[in-house]
C-alpha cells in the first residue's frame, strides 16, 4: 500500500551548489505526508543549500526533486510556492516597512492561499499569539524572536503541504530559543497534516520534535533513521556531529 | 489670514502634487528595478509633445490627443525596460545602480535630442472654459482647482492600488525585499515592466496636470527629472508615501520662497535645504529605514 | 610598488604620448581653428582626469565637474575684470577655493557614508546651485550672457599664436599631472590602495587602508586641478558664461570620455578625449541632431563596451605581444 503512494517529497541523487562550487553531493531523502523530518549536521554542511535547492532558489546540477511524484526541480521559486512548498529562511527576509498583518497577508499571495486567507490567519495567530498583539507594528522594528515567528507565520500563510524551516533558532537568546521550539511544537499539534523539513543545529531539541532524521555532513547524507534516541548516544554525536 | 497666502498655499500644493506624481514613479522604478530613471522627466515631455503635436497641427480632439500622449509614453517606457535596460539587469548591487544611472541619462539625452530637433515648438497648454470660480469669497483659477483635485485623486488611486490590491502589495513587497517576495511566490520579472508602465502613466498625468497651470516646453524634461529626483531623495528613496509627502513639502516651500526671494534664489535655497536634508536624514523625511 | 608585465609598456606609451602631444599642433600653426580644437581637447582631458580620479579610482561620483571648473573660472574672471588681483593670484585663489569646496564635499559624503549614487545626487544639487547662482546674480556675473575678460600676458609664451599658448599651458599641466599620477600609482602604495577601494571598500578598510583619508585627499587634489584648469580655461576662452560650464557642456562629454577611454585608467582620458574631439568635429554638420547621436552612442557604449578602450586593448590586443 505504502509503496504505491508517492512520498510527499522525494529527492533522488541531488547535486547542488553556487556557480562552480558544488555543495551537495548525491543527496537522497524522503518526507512523507504529515511527517516531521529533521536534517541535522554541523555548520557548513550544506543544510541551508538543501532547503534553497528544494525551494527553487538554487537550481540543482543533477538529480530529481519530486513532490507527490511530480518533478518540481528546475521550476522557478514562485511556481514551487504555488505547488505547495514554503520556505522560512534563517535570515527571515521580511518586508520591514509593512506591518505584521500585511506581511502575513502577503504570505497568502498564491491563488490557493488567497481563498483560505482568513482561516490560515486565525491559525497563525492562535499558534503565535504574540503576532496578534503586534499585528499593526512594522516588521522591521520587531525583535529577532518575533521576526522569526513572523517568518514562520508568513510561510504558513502560503497554505503549503510542506514547510521548509531553516534554522529557526539561529541568533536568538536562549530564552527565545525555548519559545520558538514551544511554538513549533504547538504548530505541529495544530496542523497535523503539515509535513515539515526542519534544518537545525540544536540537535537534541529538534530531534525531540521530529519523527525521523538525517545527518548531513560535507554535503552528503551520512545517517538516516531514528534520531530521538540516537542523539543521546555519545558515539552518534562523536561520529556524525563532530562533538 | 491673508487671502493671498491661501492662494499661494494652493499654488504650492498643486505644484507639490505634480512633483509627487513624477517622484512616485521614480521611487517605484528604483524599488523594483534598482535603477534611478534619469529619463523620467523626458517621459513627461513625450506625453505633452505628442499631445501638442496631435491636437495642434493634426487637429485631433484634445482628449484623444492626451490619451495618445499617454500611450506614446507607455511605449517609450516599455522600450526603456525591455531594450535599453536589459543589459543592466544582468548586473548586481552598486554596479547596477551606477550603470543604470548612466544608461538612463544617455537615453534621456537621446530622447531630448530627438524631441527638440523634431518638435521644437510643441508647447502644451490646456485652457479651461471658465477661467475663475468663486469660493468662500475668494476667486480661484479653475485650472488650478482642477489640477489640484485631479492629481490628488490620481495619487489617492495609486495609494489605494498599492495598499489594497494584490498586484499593489506584490509591488510594495518587491521594493522592500526581493528575496522575501520570492519566498511567498512573487517574482520580480513579472512586475518590473508593470512598474515602468505605472510610472509612465503617472508621469504622463503629471505632464497633463502641469499643462493646466503652466506651459510645458519640449526642452523641460531634465528640469522635471531633477525636481522629481530631489523629491524622491527627500522622501526616502524606497518609500512611496514619503515621496508623496516630500512632494507637497517641496512644492509649498518652493512656492513661498519664490514669493520671498525670487525665482533663482528660491531654487538655490531649496537646493541647499535639500542638500542639508540629504546629509542629515539620508533615509528621507519620514525616516523610514529598510 | 605595483609591478605587472605592463609597467614597461606603460612607460614607453607615456614617453610616446609626451612627444606626440608636444609635436601635435606644429603642423597646424597656420590653421588656428585646428589648434583651438586641440587646446579644447587638452582642457577636456584635464577635466576627465579629475573626474577619473574622483570616480574611476575612488568611487566618488562627482556630477559637478562643470560647476567646479566654473567656480574656478568665475573667481578668476571676476577678480581680473574688477582689477582686484593679477592673473597669477587670481588663478591661485581659484585653485584654493575649488580645492576647499571639493574637499568639503568629500568629507561630508565620506563622514555620512553616502553611497556613490547619493554623492551623485548631492553634487548634482551643487551643479544646480552653481548654475542658478551665476544666472541669478546678474550684477556680479552678467547673468545668462556672462562677461568678457581681457587677454593676459603669459610671458615667454606670448610669442606663440594665441590658441597655441593655451594649448601648451594646458598640455604642461596635463603632463605634470599624468607623470605624478603615474609615479603615485605604479611606484608607491597608492596604486594598491586605489585598486582595493575599487574592488571592495570594506575589505580595503579591513586590510588597514585609510579609505577616508585617501578619498578626501584625492578629492582635494582633483578639485584643485579643476579649479586651476577651470581658471585657465576662462583665460583661454575670455568669455565666461553659464552655458560654458553647464552640465551638458562639461560633465556629459567628460563622462563619455572617461567611459570610452576606460575608468581607472591613466591613458584612458587621452584616448577618450581624442576620439570625442574627432567625432565632435565630424558630426558638426548634423547640428542639433548630434545630441541624439551622442545619447545613442553613449547607450551602446554602456551596454556593450563599458570597460573602455584601454581595458579592451589590454585583454584582446596586448596578449598577442606577450
Amino acid at each position: 500500500m505504502r509503496e504505491k503512494l508517492p512520498s510527499l517529497l522525494q529527492l533522488e541523487g541531488l547535486d547542488s551548489g553556487y556557480g562552480d562550487i558544488q555543495i551537495l553531493w548525491n543527496v537522497s531523502l524522503t518526507v512523507e505526508k504529515g511527517e516531521v523530518v529533521a536534517v541535522l549536521g554541523p555548520n557548513g554542511a550544506g543544510k541551508t543549500t538543501l532547503l534553497k535547492t528544494i525551494a527553487g532558489i538554487i537550481k540543482p546540477k543533477k538529480g530529481r526533486i519530486l513532490l507527490e511524484g511530480k518533478r518540481i526541480d528546475g521550476k522557478p521559486p514562485e511556481k514551487i510556492v504555488e505547488e505547495g512548498v514554503a520556505l522560512a529562511l534563517a535570515e527571515k527576509e521580511l518586508f520591514p516597512l509593512m506591518t505584521v498583518h500585511e506581511n502575513l497577508i502577503l504570505g497568502a499571495f498564491n491563488k490557493r492561499a488567497r481563498q483560505k486567507l482568513d482561516e490560515n490567519l486565525e491559525i497563525v495567530y492562535s499558534i503565535f499569539p504574540k503576532l496578534k498583539e503586534r499585528a499593526s507594528q512594522k516588521a522591521g522594528t520587531m525583535s529577532g524572536g518575533e521576526q522569526q515567528m513572523l517568518a514562520i507565520g508568513r510561510a504558513l500563510m502560503t497554505d503549503s503541504k510542506l514547510l521548509l524551516l531553516d534554522e529557526p533558532s539561529t541568533g536568538l537568546a536562549p530564552l527565545l530559543v525555548k519559545t520558538i521550539f514551544q511554538a513549533m511544537r504547538k504548530l505541529m499539534e495544530t496542523k497535523k497534516e503539515l509535513s515539515i523539513l526542519l534544518v537545525e543545529q540544536r540537535t537534541v531539541q529538534s530531534a525531540q520534535l521530529s519523527d525521523r532524521g538525517y545527518v548531513l555532513s560535507n554535503g552528503r547524507i551520512v545517517y538516516e533513521g531514528d534520531i530521538k534516541e540516537a542523539v543521546y548516544s555519545k558515539s552518534f554525536l562523536r561520529r556524525y556531529m563532530g562533538m | 489670514m491673508d487671502a493671498s497666502i491661501i492662494l499661494y498655499l494652493l499654488d504650492g500644493i498643486v505644484f507639490g502634487l505634480v512633483l509627487s506624481l513624477i517622484a512616485a514613479g521614480l521611487t517605484l522604478i528604483y524599488g523594483l528595478a534598482g535603477v534611478l530613471n534619469l529619463a523620467h522627466g523626458e517621459l513627461l515631455v513625450v506625453t505633452t509633445v505628442t499631445a501638442a503635436v496631435l491636437s495642434g497641427s493634426l487637429g485631433l480632439p484634445l482628449p484623444l490627443a492626451l490619451i495618445a500622449g499617454i500611450a506614446a509614453t507607455l511605449a517609450v517606457a516599455v522600450v526603456l525596460d525591455r531594450v535599453v535596460l536589459s543589459p543592466i539587469y544582468k548586473l548586481e548591487g552598486e554596479e547596477r545602480v551606477l550603470l543604470g544611472l548612466y544608461i538612463t541619462l544617455a537615453f534621456s539625452i537621446f530622447l531630448h535630442g530627438g524631441i527638440i530637433t523634431t518638435f521644437p515648438l510643441a508647447y502644451l497648454t490646456l485652457n479651461m472654459p471658465t477661467p475663475n470660480i468663486e469660493l468662500l469669497g475668494l476667486s480661484f483659477r479653475t485650472a488650478q482647482v482642477v489640477a489640484g483635485v485631479s492629481s490628488a485623486v490620481i495619487l489617492l488611486g495609486i495609494y489605494l492600488f498599492l495598499k489594497k490590491t494584490w498586484t499593489g502589495r506584490a509591488i510594495r513587497s518587491l521594493t522592500q525585499n526581493e528575496t522575501g517576495a520570492l519566498l511567498v511566490g512573487i517574482s520580480v520579472k513579472k512586475y518590473r515592466l508593470l512598474v515602468f508602465m505605472v510610472g509612465a502613466v503617472l508621469v504622463g498625468m503629471a505632464g497633463i496636470v502641469r499643462s493646466l497651470i503652466a506651459t510645458v516646453a519640449p526642452e523641460s524634461g531634465l528640469e522635471f527629472t531633477i525636481l522629481g529626483l530631489l523629491v524622491t531623495v527627500v522622501g526616502g528613496i524606497r518609500s512611496v508615501s514619503g515621496t508623496m509627502a516630500a512632494g507637497l513639502v517641496i512644492g509649498v516651500v518652493y512656492t513661498f520662497l519664490v514669493v520671498v526671494v525670487g525665482t533663482y534664489l528660491a531654487y538655490v535655497a531649496l537646493l541647499i535645504l535639500i542638500m542639508v536634508l540629504l546629509l542629515t536624514r539620508p533615509y528621507g523625511i519620514l525616516g523610514e529605514r529598510w | 610598488m605595483v609591478t605587472d608585465k605592463y609597467v614597461k609598456t606603460r612607460l614607453y606609451v607615456l614617453a610616446a604620448l609626451i612627444l606626440i602631444y608636444i609635436a601635435l599642433p606644429l603642423p597646424f600653426i597656420n590653421t588656428p581653428y585646428v589648434v583651438f580644437i586641440l587646446a579644447q581637447m587638452t582642457f577636456f582631458t584635464i577635466f576627465a582626469y579629475s573626474f577619473n580620479f574622483l570616480f574611476g579610482f575612488t568611487r566618488q561620483l562627482f556630477l559637478s565637474i562643470g560647476a567646479f571648473a566654473g567656480i574656478g573660472a568665475y573667481v578668476t574672471g571676476i577678480l581680473l575684470r574688477d582689477g582686484i588681483a593679477g592673473p597669477i593670484e587670481a588663478v591661485a585663489l581659484s585653485t584654493v577655493v575649488v580645492a576647499i569646496v571639493g574637499w568639503a564635499v568629500s568629507i561630508l559624503s565620506v563622514r555620512r557614508k553616502l553611497v556613490a549614487i547619493f554623492t551623485g545626487i548631492f553634487t548634482l544639487a551643487i551643479t544646480l546651485v552653481f548654475s542658478n547662482l551665476v544666472t541669478g546674480l546678474v550684477d556680479l556675473t552678467g547673468g545668462e550672457t556672462g562677461f568678457r575678460i581681457r587677454g593676459v600676458s603669459l610671458l615667454f609664451l606670448d610669442n606663440l599664436p594665441y590658441y597655441m599658448r593655451y594649448y601648451y599651458i594646458a598640455l604642461t599641466t596635463l603632463l605634470i599631472v599624468t607623470v605624478i599620477a603615474f609615479y603615485l600609482i605604479y611606484y608607491t602604495g597608492t596604486g594598491y590602495a586605489y585598486r582595493c577601494i575599487i574592488d571592495d571598500e570594506l575589505s580595503a578598510e579591513l586590510v588597514g587602508i585609510n579609505v577616508q583619508r585617501i578619498k578626501t585627499l584625492t578629492s582635494l587634489l582633483a578639485s584643485a586641478l579643476l579649479g586651476f584648469s577651470g581658471a585657465l580655461y576662462s583665460l583661454f576662452s575670455q568669455l565666461i558664461s553659464p552655458s560654458y560650464y553647464a552640465f551638458g557642456s562639461i560633465d556629459l562629454p567628460v563622462q563619455i570620455i572617461v567611459i570610452l577611454g576606460g575608468r581607472a585608467s591613466l591613458l584612458g582620458p587621452y584616448i577618450g578625449s581624442a576620439i570625442i574631439a574627432v567625432v565632435n568635429e565630424s558630426l558638426r554638420f548634423l547640428g542639433p541632431l548630434t545630441q541624439l547621436l551622442y545619447g545613442l552612442i553613449l547607450m551602446l557604449l554602456l551596454a556593450f563596451f563599458r570597460n573602455g578602450i584601454v581595458d579592451f586593448v589590454k585583454r584582446r590586443v596586448a596578449p598577442w605581444f606577450y
